[in-house]
């Protein structure tokens, strides 16, 4: 008897979440998730591990002068999808982002 | 929305405000992250500008419904950690990143619930309770990024062997996201 997809893909679901697969294994995980609820459901309970596994570290203070740091890094960048043009006057009203994030939504909205 | 949810979607849209919220919620427990892998005070926070830097730039692809924005923001934590780690060690890169900013909009892997604060202690004292054995090997992967090859290596044991722990060592702390 041969191993169905199922017996041979989730006991990698492990090795998937860790990063620990080959492009070709992502593709027949990913796939297989798609039709199988069982692997799914382990697949959910495993990103939540992993995102424990994120939080054992304690939290710390950062230095006050990373924050400064951060968000003037932050301010130097193009937001993605944002034209050239809007990233290059450099100022940017709140009303404007929010207006382009409304004209954004309703475009898809009308696209769907 | 929620609160988390509203503060993504307002970086996508540019506000500075929402990244200097983001910052204060988060910034400790990616810096802690990005420590404990590094084990470098000046790597862990050029890797929490990178971190801060691709939610910028990848907010609109951040889905609520996903996981959280913590998680969000610590798996991109742990891949940039361990990808500087590997570039000191001159450690060749032989993973496949699953998870990087993708993750969270992929549409599998999405648990149908979020990690809760309960959990996050739960997950964290079954790690220290398990086996030694078990708790290093998974340890080796998950803070160093090791594959399962390389901890086999590393620790002169059987693949088989390595394989075996760090699936009961995953199986022993999915049981305990349950009370």
């Amino acid at each position: 008897m041969t191993m169905d997809r199922h017996d041979i893909l989730s006991p990698k679901l492990g090795d998937y979440v860790l990063g620990d697969v080959t492009p070709e294994e992502i593709r027949e995980i990913e796939g297989h998730v798609r039709d199988c609820a069982e692997c799914a459901a382990e697949l959910g309970e495993l990103s939540l591990v992993m995102e424990g596994l994120a939080r054992v570290p304690e939290p710390v203070t950062p230095p006050p002068a990373l924050k400064r740091r951060v968000l003037e890094s932050i301010a130097s960048l193009p937001k993605a999808g944002q034209t050239v043009d809007t990233a290059r006057r450099g100022w940017n009203p709140g009303w404007l982002a929010a207006a382009a994030a409304m004209i954004l939504a309703l475009g898809g909205a009308l696209y769907l | 929305m929620d609160a988390a949810a509203s503060v993504v979607s307002r970086l996508a849209a540019g506000d500075m405000d929402a990244a200097s919220e983001l910052y204060d919620r988060h910034a400790g427990h990616v810096l802690a992250l990005a420590r404990r892998i590094l084990r470098d005070y000046g790597d862990a926070e050029d890797v929490v500008q990178d971190v801060f830097s691709q939610a910028w730039r990848t907010a609109a692809r951040f889905e609520s419904s996903r996981g959280t924005v913590g998680g969000w923001l610590l798996v991109m934590a742990r891949t940039r950690s361990i990808d500087r780690l590997r570039a000191k060690q001159a450690r060749p890169d032989t993973r496949t990143d699953v998870m990087p900013d993708r993750m969270p909009s992929a549409d599998v892997a999405a648990p149908d619930q979020l990690l809760s604060d309960e959990q996050a202690v739960r997950v964290r004292e079954a790690l220290a309770n398990l086996p030694d054995a078990q708790r290093k090997a998974l340890e080796l992967a998950y803070y160093e990024g090791l594959t399962q090859v390389e901890i086999a290596e590393r620790l002169t044991e059987p693949l088989g062997t390595i394989k075996t722990r760090v699936r009961t060592a995953l199986g022993t702390l999915r049981q305990r996201l349950r009370p």
